[in-house]
């Protein structure tokens, strides 16, 4: 009966604990930014734009979560949303497709989020298709820059700000271990 | 004697499985990326706090359709965003006669700080053009 008690405590001690490593090691960034789609640059029916956030917070980020940027191991993108955030009457119907790319110092430019034909109508929030390659060498790139290409179905009459969410999930070395 | 022929055809022929590839020619066009000359920069003078920056680029990116733009790389340090556009020239033996321009290439930066900020364009020879946005609470 000892013996089957230990086994059971052994067995729950190991399990909690490859829990709490597993927690303190992955984390999310979240990130929130906006373009604005001028309706004359988009009269061709495409968009070319090049956003650019001037602080990212991914240091103050790793040190909440007990670690440091040099103890990243990975990062990849957990999910990418876009909202309609102006005017308050426009939906995605104008859009056919939408692409996101980062680019970063001395990098080639990498599609991480894209949504592309047979969109539903009348919706003012999309959610983009996205792949969970490592993109750890630009987000720790402090001059990091998301490159939108937008093909249009249709016109639009007034400025469009489309509003970004999206989300990393970081993997990192807690610091001391 | 016929067991060191053999090993010797072996070994060469392995080698020339090796090299053989290597040798095949990249017939994909050459490709050299350089800084475009910006001649005007356009964008407000003053925004408010939280709105977008929008900065538009014009210049010319090269002679011929076998140049094209490339991409934008921003540089933010202590109160100057430095913006340099790079273009790319493609080595094809023919090219479309139209000169190819930066017609307003659009960079939007969130987040601006509150205050003067200096925006430089930088040019092929180092040196930039430059002009200032305020911010305001």
């Amino acid at each position: 009966m000892r013996r089957v008690l230990t086994i059971i405590s052994a067995i729950i001690l190991i399990l909690s604990s490859c829990k709490k490593i597993d927690k303190l090691t992955n984390f999310y960034m979240y990130n929130s930014n906006s373009i604005i789609i001028s309706s004359s640059d988009f009269a061709s029916l495409n968009a070319d734009i090049w956003s650019y956030e001037l602080e990212n917070n991914i240091t103050e980020l790793c040190s909440n979560n007990n670690t440091n940027e040099e103890s990243i191991k990975s990062i990849s993108l957990d999910r990418f949303t876009v909202y309609i955030s102006s005017p308050g009457t426009q939906t995605f119907d104008f859009i056919q497709s939408l692409e996101v790319f980062v680019n970063a110092s001395g990098l080639e430019e990498k599609k991480i989020a894209w949504v592309q034909n047979n969109l539903k109508t009348g919706v003012k929030k999309l959610v983009l298709d996205i792949n969970d390659d490592d993109i750890q060498d630009y987000i720790t790139d402090k001059n990091l820059i998301l490159h939108s290409l937008i093909t249009g179905s249709d016109s639009i009459f007034s400025n469009v700000i489309i509003r970004y969410d999206y989300s990393y999930i970081i993997t990192a070395n807690l610091s001391g271990i | 004697m016929k067991k060191q022929i053999l090993i010797i055809s072996t070994i060469i022929l392995s080698l020339l499985i090796l090299i053989w590839p290597g040798c095949k020619k990249d017939s994909s066009p050459e490709i050299e990326t350089f800084i475009i000359q910006v001649d005007s920069i356009a964008h407000a003078d003053t925004i408010n706090f939280g709105d977008n920056l929008i900065i538009k680029f014009y210049g010319k990116i090269g002679p011929d359709g076998c140049y094209s733009f490339d991409k934008i790389a921003p540089d933010y340090i202590a109160g100057t965003l430095s913006v340099t556009c790079w273009g790319k020239h493609t080595f094809e033996s023919v090219c479309t006669p139209d000169t190819v321009y930066m017609v307003g290439r659009t960079l939007q930066v969130n987040e601006m700080p509150v205050g003067n900020t200096i925006i430089k364009a930088v040019q092929p020879d180092g040196t930039s053009i430059s002009q200032s946005i305020y911010v305001k609470e």
